[in-house]
């Protein structure tokens, strides 16, 4: 008999995992990486803008969203400059200098546990770190279907943030997850585009992660206090509302940046600056603030 | 010191340093304080041109 029960246990054990991985797209539940790609109009009636190396990565309930080579030139940037701002290797510095573009620098944490959402901002010499109660959206399920790469996907739509947006989720990986604060859908987003079609989100693959992800060294790059460094780069903590709007000034008002930068441009200069500065529409407009 | 190959940077009085932009056939001169370093130049220059440059 115990020799029957000990065949059976070998038995279930060897079933269980050919079981658990031959189910389409199954992942384990506790860790995934995933690679996006997010394009952004500057301007409604020209061509998107292209960030082809996003991911997410999702562990131990918190998810981050990040352009992967934003993540490299941090990383570069810390051996190339020391602590008061002067080059110390000039080999890492030129590596920087090789790093694709465009290439998004905002950053968004999302941690489930503590119900957080932190969103983590740079603008050259500025950074800026906010962090709020997370807000979930209202997600209307839409009995729609379709299979976007390789994935069985379901419709949702909702005012989020001051845009309509609609999204593909899948069930196959049942996490309420996904790219920038699209977050709360019954799986893992795929596909997302607001209604005005200037902002769009595509799962290109995903996968298993494999290690503890990069959560908490991105994080620790952003003091959680105002600093101004000897070197001349600031930090803000700020409220969203707050860092949002001075995003919004930063990439749009040039006399602005020179201002909060400490740099100085003739009248002429700044007049030239200001009418060659791409245009730059937020994923929460302007907008949404103004009675907030 | 030259930051890159698309901007130089030069001190040319006590106090002030100068940085000419010359990404995408535009040139702009910047001054600043003479103790920023070069990280901060760098970044600067850096969102400079992902404003001004495709």
């Amino acid at each position: 008999m115990t020799y029957r029960l000990s065949i059976l246990l070998l038995w279930v054990l060897f079933l269980i995992p050919i079981a658990a991985y031959s189910q389409p797209h199954s992942f384990p539940q506790n860790g995934i990486k995933c690679a996006y790609h997010f394009t952004r109009k500057d301007d409604p009636d020209r061509a998107p803008r292209k960030y082809l190396n996003m991911r997410l990565d999702y562990i131990d309930g918190a998810s981050i969203y990040y352009d992967l080579f934003t993540y490299e030139r941090d990383s570069l940037w810390t051996l190339a400059f020391d602590e008061n701002g002067k080059t110390k290797n000039r080999q890492e510095y030129e590596k920087i200098q090789s790093l694709p573009r465009p290439r998004l620098d905002d950053i968004t944490i999302v941690n489930f546990k503590r119900v957080e959402v932190t969103q983590l901002y740079h603008q050259g010499p500025i950074s800026i770190r906010s962090a709020s109660e997370m807000s979930v959206p209202d997600w209307k399920l839409v009995d729609e279907s379709r299979t976007i790469e390789g994935f069985s996907c379901r419709k949702a739509t909702a005012d989020y943030l001051g845009r309509n947006w609609t999204v593909w989720y899948t069930e196959d990986i049942p996490l309420p997850v996904g790219p920038w604060m699209l977050l709360g859908a019954p799986g893992l987003i795929v596909s997302a585009q607001d209604s005005e079609a200037i902002f769009s989100f595509r799962l290109i693959w995903a996968d298993e992660l494999d290690n503890n992800g990069r959560i908490a060294l991105i994080d620790s790059r952003y003091p959680k206090k105002t600093t101004r460094r000897k070197s001349g780069t600031s930090h803000f903590v700020l409220s969203m509302k707050d860092a949002e709007q001075m995003c919004f000034r930063l990439r749009s008002d040039a006399a602005y940046l020179l201002e909060i930068t400490g740099a100085r441009a003739s009248a002429n200069q700044l007049d030239m600056m200001q009418n060659k500065m791409r245009k730059y529409i937020p994923l929460i407009p302007d907008a949404y603030w103004k009675d907030k | 010191m030259n930051i890159n190959a698309k901007s130089k940077v030069q001190v040319e009085e006590e106090g002030v340093c100068y940085a000419w932009l010359t990404s995408c056939g535009i040139e702009i001169c910047y001054e600043f304080p003479f103790d920023m370093g070069d990280d901060f130049l760098v970044e600067f220059m850096d969102v400079l041109e992902d404003i001004f440059c495709d």
